[in-house]
């Protein structure tokens, strides 16, 4: 590992100290074993402490440590400030063992069992102790972090659900409404309108019909088509929170573990140092204590390393894996104990025994270290991919719902209006109208009500969208495209989709000459798998946008987008998603 | 029949306030469609109200007037005769029992198909 990352590895040890887990009482509790382990070294393998002796003194360390450091926890999260609480729950921790060992010399004291250990025993016990229960305290706030990090993602999928599932009913919702609406608002019209020029066909006043166009035109149609395509009328998302059941993560178990990810030397080494350190104090000086506990450390952490280099392609399924490792770090501290001991001579049976179950069980906590580890990244990694697709599901569905709102505008507007206007400039010519001509004009209006209610737009083709931008816009702007055949291809496939493009490059190029100015625009467009990207880029001047309609308009169907400055003008990025990859994109129709 | 409360009607164009149900009725009394807002307005969801009968949803009165026009589009239809319209004040009951007045606006259409339904509009009456 670099330097610079053991820096940032520290660096994020110390921030997750800070947090409220640090010191939880499931820290106090997983601090058992060692409690347990620091007292059989301390008290019962040196003095002989009878055993039922032993087992009190361990259960009063055990309840001051729970009882303890919650404690403390809770008041260093009311009282100190966030910038200093790392430093307060190392301290926490340090003050929870050092009463901790007081009250196990109080209790012993009672119980006539006093271990009479000397200061530098004590010490390096308080030390170890607090170097392990600190291990554990980031351990617990890590584990903490991520399964707020899984909430986190539980409650955004949870979002999404319920916005896919409202889109979806959405959609056949607004085509219903929208005509309903329509045949409310339009058909009672058209049935006047019809009427009244019945009568003048029956020599009645014409301008009465030719009133009735107008207002009908300019009061009513005019207005509705606008909201419609600006989509200000009712129908908006309207989110609700998920169902309970949908907030329950689901947690992906990994089936196998790679040898290399469970076998950790570096930090087994560590802790088994530190487990091993008073109980070798307490029969050796210190600086020779202190060498032998390096060395065994460093025995230890190389049989570790050279078994992980040597099957690092091998991989277990959970159950072997956890077999393996409690094998592989027994027999490493075995090992270990055995070379180091044996010319030291201070080798007992029972210290072979205790060296194997300690090395066995730091196996089998890095198995569960690594299978938690293993499992976040999993969940984490299927969380990911199911919002992305639920994020495509939405973004289609927004189109979708944009497209039909603009379809029924469009066709109030282009259809139904021209015909009208054509037909009020036919019954106001120089000459009285006659009866064939007002009985046409009838007909006309008919034909163009049905057809503006019933008839669907081709999509438009994204290169004669660019044509129709750069002819409307004439001499005022140099407007350049370059649209592969891929794109045309995939845009075919999706009248939604192709709708949604053509409005971002009619929307970013009137931006680009109307606010910003621009006398050249470049549209370029590629595939990236179901999407379509669009970038426009302009010579124009910056300006930040305004969160205006435009900028609804493309969060409401880009799944992703951006405007940004750059040295020689604006430049814009929109991706559209082309084909929902579930496969249930449904272009909605208008059903009048 | 008692006369309808007076009442004003809001300028705010059909089915764009946040209170109007707008609805879809075949001519055998089935509710075809019921707008969402149905929630807001009456305290049942949509789905509910479309599975509902004629006097589930409104007061004996308004269910008798709803039904004869419904029975006049028919008839209409049958004799090939101009079909009629509706625009009146009926009265709704919420899902509490309590009722609440709304100016309705009703027209037949004829669907692609040649069937005719009954477009509606429910807007809730301030009196």
């Amino acid at each position: 590992m670099h330097f610079a990352g053991i820096q940032a590895t520290a660096r994020q040890a110390w921030h997750l100290l800070a947090d409220r887990s640090a010191s939880s009482a499931l820290v106090a509790w997983l601090y058992a074993p060692v409690g347990v382990w620091a007292a059989y070294v301390t008290n019962w393998l040196r003095t002989e402490t009878p055993t039922g002796t032993w087992w009190i003194l361990v259960i009063v360390g055990q309840f001051v440590v729970v009882g303890l450091l919650p404690l403390i926890g809770i008041a260093i999260h009311r009282w100190v400030e966030p910038r200093f609480r790392s430093a307060a729950t190392l301290i926490g921790i340090a003050v929870t063992v050092v009463i901790h060992d007081r009250a196990v010399d109080v209790v012993a004291e009672m119980l006539d069992a006093t271990p009479n250990l000397d200061l530098t025993t004590k010490s390096v016990s308080v030390v170890s102790q607090t170097a392990l229960l600190l291990i554990i305290a980031i351990r617990v706030s890590m584990r903490s972090h991520e399964q707020n990090q899984l909430d986190d993602l539980v409650t955004v999928q949870a979002s999404l659900v319920a916005e896919d599932q409202e889109l979806r009913m959405r959609v056949g919702d607004i085509d219903e409404r929208i005509a309903i609406q329509i045949g409310l608002t339009v058909e009672p019209r058209i049935h006047v309108l019809d009427k009244q020029l019945a009568e003048a066909e029956r020599g009645g006043d014409i301008a009465i019909p030719v009133a009735t166009l107008r207002s009908f035109v300019d009061d009513e149609l005019l207005p509705l088509s606008h909201r419609l395509a600006h989509a200000v009328i009712p129908g908006s998302i309207d989110m609700r929170p998920a169902p309970t059941s949908e907030r329950i993560p689901q947690t992906v178990s990994p089936a196998r573990l790679s040898f290399q990810v469970f076998v950790r030397p570096l930090l087994a080494a560590g802790v088994i140092g530190l487990l091993a350190l008073p109980s070798v104090v307490s029969r050796l000086p210190l600086i020779l204590a202190v060498l032998v506990t390096v060395a065994f450390m460093g025995i230890f952490g190389v049989v570790l390393a050279a078994a992980r280099g040597l099957l690092r392609r091998l991989s277990f399924s959970v159950m072997w894996a956890f077999i393996a490792s409690a094998l592989l770090g027994g027999g490493a501290s075995l090992f270990a104990v055995v070379v180091l001991a044996t010319p030291l001579e201070i080798t007992q049976p029972r210290s072979l025994i205790i060296s194997f179950a300690i090395g066995c069980s730091l196996g089998i906590l890095s198995v569960v270290a690594a299978f938690q580890d293993e499992r976040f990244a999993l969940t984490k990694d299927a969380f990911a991919t199911q919002i992305e697709l639920l994020e495509d599901s939405t973004s289609t569905m927004r189109q979708q719902l944009w497209v039909s709102r603009r379809r029924f505008g469009y066709a109030l507007h282009g259809g139904l209006q021209s015909a009208l206007h054509a037909s009020m400039l036919r019954l106001m010519g120089p000459q009285p109208p006659t009866a064939d001509l007002i009985s046409d004009v009838r007909a006309d209006i008919r034909q163009a009500f049905i057809r503006a209610t019933v008839e669907s737009h081709d999509p438009p083709d994204l290169a004669a969208v660019c044509v129709e931008v750069a002819d409307m816009w004439g001499d005022s702007c140099d407007i350049t495209w370059d649209i592969p055949d891929g794109v045309t291809q995939m845009l075919r496939q999706s009248r939604v989709g192709s709708e949604c493009s053509a409005e971002v490059v009619r929307e970013t190029v009137q931006n680009a000459i109307r606010h910003g100015q621009a006398s050249r625009v470049q549209i370029t467009a590629e595939v990236d798998d179901a999407r379509l990207v669009l970038f426009v880029s302009d010579d124009g001047t910056w300006k930040e946008g305004s969160g205006g309609l435009g900028s609804r308009m493309l969060d409401e169907f880009c799944s992703r987008w951006a405007r940004e400055p750059v040295d020689s003008g604006t430049h814009i990025r929109a991706e559209i998603v082309i084909s929902d990859r579930s496969g249930s994109e449904h272009d909605a129709k208008p059903a009048l | 029949m008692t006369p309808n409360p007076p009442y004003e009607p809001s300028d705010v164009p059909l089915g764009e306030l946040p209170t109007d149900v707008l609805w879809k009725l075949a001519l055998d009394g089935t509710i075809e469609y019921v707008s969402s807002e149905v929630q807001q307005v009456r305290g049942i969801s949509a789905d509910e109200a479309k599975a509902q009968m004629l006097e589930q949803i409104h007061t004996p009165e308004s269910a008798q007037r709803s039904a004869d026009f419904v029975i006049a589009v028919a008839k209409a239809v049958e004799q090939g005769t101009e079909l009629p319209t509706f625009h009146g004040v009926l009265t709704y009951l919420r899902s509490d029992g309590s009722t609440y007045p709304c100016e309705v606006r009703a027209i037949p259409r004829v669907e692609e198909n040649g069937e005719v339904k009954i477009l509606g509009i429910s807007r809730g009456l301030e009196i």
